[in-house]
Protein backbone atom coordinates (compact mmCIF):
# COMPACT_ATOMS: atom_id res chain seq x y z
CA UNK A 1 0.00 0.00 0.00
CA UNK A 2 2.76 2.26 1.27
CA UNK A 3 4.68 1.15 -1.78
CA UNK A 4 1.98 1.86 -4.56
CA UNK A 5 1.36 5.77 -2.74
CA UNK A 6 5.24 6.48 -3.18
CA UNK A 7 5.51 4.91 -6.98
CA UNK A 8 2.11 7.41 -7.33
CA UNK A 9 3.59 10.42 -5.38
CA UNK A 10 6.68 10.30 -7.83
CA UNK A 11 4.80 9.74 -10.71
CA UNK A 12 2.89 13.16 -10.46
CA UNK A 13 6.44 15.10 -9.37
CA UNK A 14 7.33 13.47 -12.33
CA UNK A 15 5.01 14.40 -14.59
CA UNK A 16 4.28 17.83 -12.75
CA UNK A 17 7.88 18.75 -12.90
CA UNK A 18 7.13 18.78 -17.28
CA UNK A 19 5.41 21.62 -17.18
CA UNK A 20 7.41 24.52 -16.06
CA UNK A 21 6.32 27.81 -13.29
CA UNK A 22 5.24 30.53 -14.90
CA UNK A 23 5.40 34.18 -12.60
CA UNK A 24 2.78 36.60 -13.54
CA UNK A 25 5.21 39.52 -13.11
CA UNK A 26 7.71 40.97 -15.72
CA UNK A 27 4.54 41.24 -18.16
CA UNK A 28 3.61 44.58 -18.53
CA UNK A 29 1.66 43.87 -21.62
CA UNK A 30 0.11 40.44 -22.21
CA UNK A 31 -1.65 41.81 -25.71
CA UNK A 32 1.98 42.49 -26.81
CA UNK A 33 3.37 38.93 -26.20
CA UNK A 34 0.22 37.11 -27.23
CA UNK A 35 0.94 38.71 -30.55
CA UNK A 36 5.05 38.04 -30.57
CA UNK A 37 3.96 34.14 -29.61
CA UNK A 38 1.65 33.90 -32.42
CA UNK A 39 4.17 34.61 -34.72
CA UNK A 40 5.23 31.63 -36.49
CA UNK A 41 1.99 30.10 -36.79
CA UNK A 42 -0.22 30.87 -40.29
CA UNK A 43 -2.67 33.54 -40.48
CA UNK A 44 -5.28 32.85 -43.13
CA UNK A 45 -4.78 30.32 -46.02
CA UNK A 46 -1.18 29.02 -47.04
CA UNK A 47 0.64 26.77 -49.53
CA UNK A 48 3.58 25.99 -47.99
CA UNK A 49 6.73 23.78 -49.47
CA UNK A 50 9.49 22.26 -47.06
CA UNK A 51 12.59 20.18 -47.50
CA UNK A 52 11.87 17.20 -44.29
CA UNK A 53 14.50 15.73 -42.40
CA UNK A 54 13.05 12.71 -40.11
CA UNK A 55 15.92 11.30 -37.64
CA UNK A 56 14.04 7.57 -36.65
CA UNK A 57 14.35 5.69 -33.22
CA UNK A 58 17.98 4.23 -34.23
CA UNK A 59 19.07 7.16 -35.43
CA UNK A 60 17.94 6.39 -38.98
CA UNK A 61 17.56 9.43 -41.41
CA UNK A 62 15.10 10.00 -44.45
CA UNK A 63 14.84 12.77 -46.34
CA UNK A 64 11.72 13.95 -48.29
CA UNK A 65 9.78 17.18 -49.89
CA UNK A 66 6.13 18.10 -48.32
CA UNK A 67 3.60 19.99 -49.45
CA UNK A 68 1.03 21.58 -47.15
CA UNK A 69 -2.20 23.51 -47.94
CA UNK A 70 -3.91 24.70 -44.95
CA UNK A 71 -6.30 27.32 -43.45
CA UNK A 72 -6.19 28.90 -39.94
CA UNK A 73 -9.32 29.69 -40.63
CA UNK A 74 -11.10 26.45 -41.46
CA UNK A 75 -8.43 23.89 -39.51
CA UNK A 76 -8.80 22.26 -43.27
CA UNK A 77 -5.10 20.48 -43.90
CA UNK A 78 -4.06 18.64 -47.67
CA UNK A 79 -0.65 17.73 -47.35
CA UNK A 80 1.69 15.45 -49.57
CA UNK A 81 4.95 13.88 -48.94
CA UNK A 82 7.16 13.43 -52.16
CA UNK A 83 10.70 11.51 -52.22
CA UNK A 84 13.16 14.63 -53.24
CA UNK A 85 13.04 12.61 -56.81
CA UNK A 86 8.96 13.66 -57.06
CA UNK A 87 7.68 10.41 -56.30
CA UNK A 88 4.59 10.78 -53.78
CA UNK A 89 4.58 9.08 -50.83
CA UNK A 90 1.45 10.39 -48.97
CA UNK A 91 -1.52 12.56 -49.77
CA UNK A 92 -4.00 13.13 -47.09
CA UNK A 93 -6.76 15.46 -45.93
CA UNK A 94 -7.91 16.76 -42.42
CA UNK A 95 -10.68 19.01 -41.39
CA UNK A 96 -13.35 16.71 -39.48
CA UNK A 97 -11.34 13.72 -40.33
CA UNK A 98 -8.74 11.67 -42.04
CA UNK A 99 -8.41 11.35 -46.07
CA UNK A 100 -5.62 8.91 -47.19
CA UNK A 101 -6.12 10.00 -50.73
CA UNK A 102 -2.53 8.00 -51.65
CA UNK A 103 -0.22 6.35 -49.04
CA UNK A 104 2.59 4.14 -50.29
CA UNK A 105 3.78 1.60 -47.89
CA UNK A 106 3.27 2.42 -43.91
CA UNK A 107 1.97 5.79 -44.99
CA UNK A 108 -1.19 4.19 -45.81
CA UNK A 109 -2.05 3.56 -42.49
CA UNK A 110 -4.62 5.83 -40.68
CA UNK A 111 -2.98 5.98 -37.26
CA UNK A 112 0.64 6.62 -38.94
CA UNK A 113 -0.62 10.03 -40.59
CA UNK A 114 -3.52 10.90 -38.10
CA UNK A 115 0.11 11.13 -35.88
CA UNK A 116 1.49 13.27 -38.50
CA UNK A 117 -1.22 15.27 -38.99
CA UNK A 118 -1.18 16.09 -35.53
CA UNK A 119 2.55 17.18 -35.64
CA UNK A 120 1.77 19.59 -38.90
CA UNK A 121 -1.39 21.16 -36.65
CA UNK A 122 1.12 21.93 -33.91
CA UNK A 123 3.91 23.08 -36.14
CA UNK A 124 1.35 25.46 -38.49
CA UNK A 125 -1.76 26.15 -36.37
CA UNK A 126 -1.47 28.85 -33.00
CA UNK A 127 -2.99 26.71 -30.19
CA UNK A 128 -6.91 27.16 -29.77
CA UNK A 129 -8.39 29.48 -26.74
CA UNK A 130 -7.14 32.04 -25.17
CA UNK A 131 -3.74 32.51 -23.30
CA UNK A 132 -4.30 30.78 -19.68
CA UNK A 133 -1.14 32.42 -18.54
CA UNK A 134 1.29 34.93 -19.10
CA UNK A 135 4.55 35.66 -17.85
CA UNK A 136 8.06 35.02 -17.36
CA UNK A 137 10.12 31.68 -16.86
CA UNK A 138 12.69 31.23 -13.86
CA UNK A 139 15.30 31.32 -16.96
CA UNK A 140 14.00 35.08 -17.49
CA UNK A 141 12.21 33.90 -20.51
CA UNK A 142 8.50 35.07 -21.45
CA UNK A 143 5.91 32.36 -21.61
CA UNK A 144 2.39 31.94 -22.70
CA UNK A 145 0.31 28.65 -21.85
CA UNK A 146 -2.67 27.71 -23.83
CA UNK A 147 -4.93 25.01 -21.96
CA UNK A 148 -6.72 22.65 -24.97
CA UNK A 149 -8.78 19.90 -24.88
CA UNK A 150 -5.26 17.36 -25.39
CA UNK A 151 -3.49 19.37 -23.05
CA UNK A 152 -1.15 21.87 -22.39
CA UNK A 153 0.96 24.37 -24.79
CA UNK A 154 3.85 26.39 -23.46
CA UNK A 155 5.03 29.06 -25.91
CA UNK A 156 8.44 30.17 -25.25
CA UNK A 157 10.65 33.15 -26.33
CA UNK A 158 13.71 32.37 -26.43
CA UNK A 159 16.79 34.92 -26.46
CA UNK A 160 18.12 35.25 -29.91
CA UNK A 161 14.29 35.53 -30.85
CA UNK A 162 13.75 31.99 -31.79
CA UNK A 163 9.97 30.56 -30.54
CA UNK A 164 9.93 27.31 -28.51
CA UNK A 165 6.78 25.60 -28.50
CA UNK A 166 6.39 22.35 -25.65
CA UNK A 167 2.75 20.34 -26.04
CA UNK A 168 2.09 18.54 -23.16
CA UNK A 169 -0.71 15.94 -22.16
CA UNK A 170 -2.95 16.35 -19.46
CA UNK A 171 -0.44 14.99 -16.80
CA UNK A 172 1.42 17.64 -17.68
CA UNK A 173 4.00 14.98 -19.36
CA UNK A 174 5.97 16.45 -22.12
CA UNK A 175 4.74 15.08 -25.68
CA UNK A 176 6.37 17.39 -28.65
CA UNK A 177 9.14 20.38 -28.54
CA UNK A 178 8.83 22.61 -31.66
CA UNK A 179 11.48 25.40 -32.71
CA UNK A 180 10.57 28.05 -34.87
CA UNK A 181 13.61 29.51 -35.93
CA UNK A 182 14.85 32.08 -38.49
CA UNK A 183 11.66 34.42 -37.79
CA UNK A 184 10.73 37.43 -39.31
CA UNK A 185 7.66 39.46 -39.20
CA UNK A 186 4.51 38.78 -41.98
CA UNK A 187 6.56 35.84 -43.11
CA UNK A 188 6.69 32.19 -42.12
CA UNK A 189 9.68 30.29 -39.86
CA UNK A 190 12.65 29.48 -42.11
CA UNK A 191 13.15 26.62 -40.10
CA UNK A 192 11.03 24.33 -37.32
CA UNK A 193 12.57 21.77 -35.40
CA UNK A 194 9.97 19.15 -34.01
CA UNK A 195 11.12 16.69 -31.63
CA UNK A 196 8.69 13.74 -29.92
CA UNK A 197 9.71 12.94 -26.63
CA UNK A 198 9.42 9.16 -25.54
CA UNK A 199 11.12 5.89 -25.62
CA UNK A 200 10.52 5.95 -29.44
CA UNK A 201 11.29 9.45 -30.28
CA UNK A 202 11.30 11.06 -33.15
CA UNK A 203 12.74 14.71 -34.87
CA UNK A 204 12.37 16.23 -38.01
CA UNK A 205 13.90 19.12 -39.58
CA UNK A 206 12.37 21.28 -41.72
CA UNK A 207 13.49 23.96 -44.02
CA UNK A 208 11.41 26.57 -46.34
CA UNK A 209 11.36 26.32 -49.63
CA UNK A 210 8.16 28.07 -50.81
CA UNK A 211 5.26 29.97 -49.25
CA UNK A 212 2.21 31.31 -50.64
CA UNK A 213 -0.33 33.00 -49.39
CA UNK A 214 -3.60 32.00 -50.91
CA UNK A 215 -6.88 34.09 -51.07
CA UNK B 1 8.42 2.76 -112.85
CA UNK B 2 11.31 0.10 -111.81
CA UNK B 3 13.80 2.91 -111.21
CA UNK B 4 11.50 4.52 -108.51
CA UNK B 5 11.47 1.37 -106.24
CA UNK B 6 15.42 1.59 -105.18
CA UNK B 7 14.89 5.08 -104.71
CA UNK B 8 12.07 4.67 -102.81
CA UNK B 9 13.58 2.30 -100.53
CA UNK B 10 16.67 4.19 -99.98
CA UNK B 11 14.54 7.12 -98.60
CA UNK B 12 12.90 4.89 -96.21
CA UNK B 13 15.67 3.26 -95.14
CA UNK B 14 16.90 6.98 -94.68
CA UNK B 15 13.75 7.63 -92.43
CA UNK B 16 14.11 4.88 -90.03
CA UNK B 17 15.98 6.62 -87.40
CA UNK B 18 17.47 5.08 -84.39
CA UNK B 19 14.41 5.51 -82.56
CA UNK B 20 11.86 3.79 -85.03
CA UNK B 21 13.08 0.20 -83.84
CA UNK B 22 13.98 -2.01 -81.13
CA UNK B 23 16.84 -2.87 -83.06
CA UNK B 24 18.44 0.19 -83.73
CA UNK B 25 18.11 1.33 -80.56
CA UNK B 26 20.05 -1.39 -78.67
CA UNK B 27 22.46 -0.95 -81.83
CA UNK B 28 22.80 2.76 -81.12
CA UNK B 29 22.57 2.57 -77.64
CA UNK B 30 25.41 -0.22 -78.12
CA UNK B 31 28.38 2.59 -78.08
CA UNK B 32 27.17 4.52 -75.50
CA UNK B 33 30.34 3.99 -72.87
CA UNK B 34 29.21 7.57 -70.48
CA UNK B 35 27.14 10.73 -70.25
CA UNK B 36 26.58 13.69 -68.46
CA UNK B 37 23.72 15.70 -69.16
CA UNK B 38 21.82 18.60 -66.68
CA UNK B 39 18.37 17.77 -65.87
CA UNK B 40 15.33 20.22 -65.01
CA UNK B 41 12.50 18.29 -62.83
CA UNK B 42 9.33 19.66 -62.77
CA UNK B 43 6.86 17.60 -60.26
CA UNK B 44 2.93 18.46 -61.28
CA UNK B 45 0.20 18.08 -58.65
CA UNK B 46 -2.89 19.18 -58.25
CA UNK B 47 -2.23 20.60 -54.71
CA UNK B 48 0.22 22.91 -56.25
CA UNK B 49 -0.46 25.87 -58.30
CA UNK B 50 2.50 25.73 -60.24
CA UNK B 51 5.02 22.88 -60.99
CA UNK B 52 7.90 22.31 -58.05
CA UNK B 53 10.90 22.40 -59.99
CA UNK B 54 14.44 20.88 -59.30
CA UNK B 55 18.15 21.24 -60.82
CA UNK B 56 20.52 19.03 -61.41
CA UNK B 57 22.93 17.09 -63.23
CA UNK B 58 23.22 13.40 -64.50
CA UNK B 59 26.13 11.12 -64.56
CA UNK B 60 26.40 7.58 -66.12
CA UNK B 61 29.05 5.13 -67.03
CA UNK B 62 28.33 2.20 -68.65
CA UNK B 63 27.76 -0.54 -67.55
CA UNK B 64 25.84 0.43 -64.34
CA UNK B 65 27.56 3.32 -62.32
CA UNK B 66 25.29 6.65 -61.61
CA UNK B 67 25.46 9.78 -59.96
CA UNK B 68 22.14 11.52 -59.64
CA UNK B 69 22.84 15.26 -58.17
CA UNK B 70 20.25 17.31 -57.24
CA UNK B 71 21.43 20.96 -57.15
CA UNK B 72 17.87 22.81 -55.86
CA UNK B 73 15.56 23.33 -54.13
CA UNK B 74 17.00 20.64 -51.87
CA UNK B 75 21.16 19.05 -52.33
CA UNK B 76 21.24 15.31 -52.63
CA UNK B 77 23.37 13.24 -54.39
CA UNK B 78 22.52 9.57 -55.08
CA UNK B 79 25.64 7.39 -56.06
CA UNK B 80 24.97 4.09 -57.47
CA UNK B 81 27.75 2.03 -57.80
CA UNK B 82 28.53 -1.58 -57.77
CA UNK B 83 25.07 -2.40 -56.69
CA UNK B 84 24.80 -0.07 -54.04
CA UNK B 85 23.09 3.08 -53.41
CA UNK B 86 23.87 6.00 -51.06
CA UNK B 87 22.28 9.20 -51.06
CA UNK B 88 23.79 12.05 -49.28
CA UNK B 89 21.93 15.27 -48.23
CA UNK B 90 24.32 18.67 -47.85
CA UNK B 91 22.89 21.22 -45.61
CA UNK B 92 25.10 24.39 -45.49
CA UNK B 93 28.15 22.94 -44.40
CA UNK B 94 27.04 19.71 -43.02
CA UNK B 95 26.17 16.34 -45.24
CA UNK B 96 23.90 13.53 -44.16
CA UNK B 97 23.73 9.81 -45.28
CA UNK B 98 20.16 9.09 -45.69
CA UNK B 99 19.56 5.20 -44.64
CA UNK B 100 16.26 4.87 -45.33
CA UNK B 101 14.56 1.95 -46.43
CA UNK B 102 13.07 3.71 -49.39
CA UNK B 103 16.45 3.43 -50.86
CA UNK B 104 15.96 0.42 -51.63
CA UNK B 105 13.29 0.85 -54.12
CA UNK B 106 15.02 3.86 -55.21
CA UNK B 107 17.75 1.05 -56.32
CA UNK B 108 15.32 -0.55 -58.08
CA UNK B 109 14.41 2.53 -60.53
CA UNK B 110 18.36 3.61 -60.60
CA UNK B 111 19.17 0.09 -62.37
CA UNK B 112 16.30 0.94 -64.52
CA UNK B 113 17.27 4.42 -65.68
CA UNK B 114 21.04 2.72 -66.22
CA UNK B 115 19.08 0.01 -68.47
CA UNK B 116 17.70 2.83 -70.39
CA UNK B 117 20.54 4.04 -70.80
CA UNK B 118 21.69 1.08 -72.85
CA UNK B 119 18.98 1.00 -74.73
CA UNK B 120 17.21 -1.84 -72.84
CA UNK B 121 13.82 -0.81 -72.00
CA UNK B 122 12.64 -4.52 -71.82
CA UNK B 123 14.84 -5.40 -69.27
CA UNK B 124 12.20 -4.72 -66.28
CA UNK B 125 9.55 -7.78 -66.50
CA UNK B 126 7.33 -5.69 -64.46
CA UNK B 127 6.71 -3.24 -66.71
CA UNK B 128 5.43 -3.79 -70.56
CA UNK B 129 7.70 -1.63 -73.27
CA UNK B 130 6.02 0.05 -76.11
CA UNK B 131 7.99 2.29 -79.07
CA UNK B 132 5.01 5.04 -79.98
CA UNK B 133 5.97 7.06 -83.13
CA UNK B 134 7.69 10.11 -82.66
CA UNK B 135 10.47 7.89 -81.17
CA UNK B 136 8.47 7.64 -77.60
CA UNK B 137 8.39 4.95 -75.57
CA UNK B 138 5.75 3.93 -72.61
CA UNK B 139 6.66 1.58 -70.15
CA UNK B 140 3.43 0.32 -68.61
CA UNK B 141 3.61 -2.10 -65.28
CA UNK B 142 2.35 -5.20 -65.60
CA UNK B 143 1.26 -6.13 -61.96
CA UNK B 144 -1.22 -4.16 -60.53
CA UNK B 145 0.72 -3.45 -57.47
CA UNK B 146 2.95 -0.97 -59.16
CA UNK B 147 0.47 0.32 -61.34
CA UNK B 148 -0.61 1.64 -57.69
CA UNK B 149 2.39 3.49 -57.39
CA UNK B 150 3.46 4.03 -60.86
CA UNK B 151 0.60 4.43 -63.82
CA UNK B 152 3.36 4.58 -66.88
CA UNK B 153 6.60 6.22 -67.91
CA UNK B 154 6.91 7.85 -70.73
CA UNK B 155 10.55 8.25 -72.26
CA UNK B 156 11.49 10.92 -75.38
CA UNK B 157 14.13 10.30 -77.14
CA UNK B 158 16.27 12.92 -78.64
CA UNK B 159 16.64 13.51 -82.34
CA UNK B 160 20.31 12.90 -81.73
CA UNK B 161 20.99 9.24 -81.70
CA UNK B 162 22.07 7.64 -78.24
CA UNK B 163 20.01 10.33 -76.27
CA UNK B 164 17.15 10.71 -73.89
CA UNK B 165 15.44 13.49 -74.20
CA UNK B 166 12.58 13.71 -71.40
CA UNK B 167 11.05 10.95 -69.49
CA UNK B 168 7.42 12.01 -67.90
CA UNK B 169 6.41 9.61 -64.83
CA UNK B 170 3.02 9.48 -64.10
CA UNK B 171 1.38 8.58 -60.97
CA UNK B 172 -2.06 9.66 -62.26
CA UNK B 173 -3.13 11.95 -64.99
CA UNK B 174 -2.77 14.86 -61.96
CA UNK B 175 -0.02 13.87 -60.50
CA UNK B 176 3.29 13.55 -62.36
CA UNK B 177 7.12 14.00 -62.69
CA UNK B 178 8.56 15.41 -66.00
CA UNK B 179 12.46 15.55 -66.16
CA UNK B 180 14.04 17.45 -69.20
CA UNK B 181 17.49 16.49 -70.20
CA UNK B 182 19.96 19.55 -71.72
CA UNK B 183 23.71 19.81 -71.86
CA UNK B 184 24.16 15.94 -73.04
CA UNK B 185 27.28 14.97 -73.39
CA UNK B 186 28.32 11.50 -74.71
CA UNK B 187 31.28 9.10 -74.25
CA UNK B 188 33.22 12.04 -72.37
CA UNK B 189 35.99 10.62 -69.82
CA UNK B 190 33.94 10.70 -66.51
CA UNK B 191 36.22 9.30 -63.34
CA UNK B 192 35.46 6.82 -61.43
CA UNK B 193 35.78 8.59 -57.90
CA UNK B 194 32.53 10.62 -59.29
CA UNK B 195 30.33 7.39 -58.70
CA UNK B 196 32.09 6.51 -55.16
CA UNK B 197 32.04 9.78 -53.36
CA UNK B 198 31.05 13.14 -53.08
CA UNK B 199 33.49 15.05 -54.29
Amino acid sequence: MRATAIVAMSACILSCAGLPRIHPAGISDTADLTKKIMTPFLKGSWRVVHSIQGTLPGGSTADMIGVTMASSDTGKIHSTLMSIEGLVLLDAEYETRLVINRGIGPLGRQDLVKGMMRDIRLILFAPKGAMAEAGTLENGNHAGRFRTDEGDILIIMKEGGDIELRAYDRSSRLLRTVRFMDLKPDTLPKKIELESAGMIGYSLRLDLIEAEKIR
Amino acid sequence: MKWKYPIILTLSLCLISWGDTWDQIRKTAKDIASIEAEFVQKKHMAILAKPLVSKGTLYFQAPRSLRWEYTSPVNSILLMHDGTVTRYIKKGDSVTKDSSARLQSMQIVLQEITMWMKGNFDANPAFKPELRPGRIIVLTPKEQSMAAIIQRIELKLSPRPGVIQAVRIYENEKSYTVIDFTNVKMNAKIPDSLFKSLQ
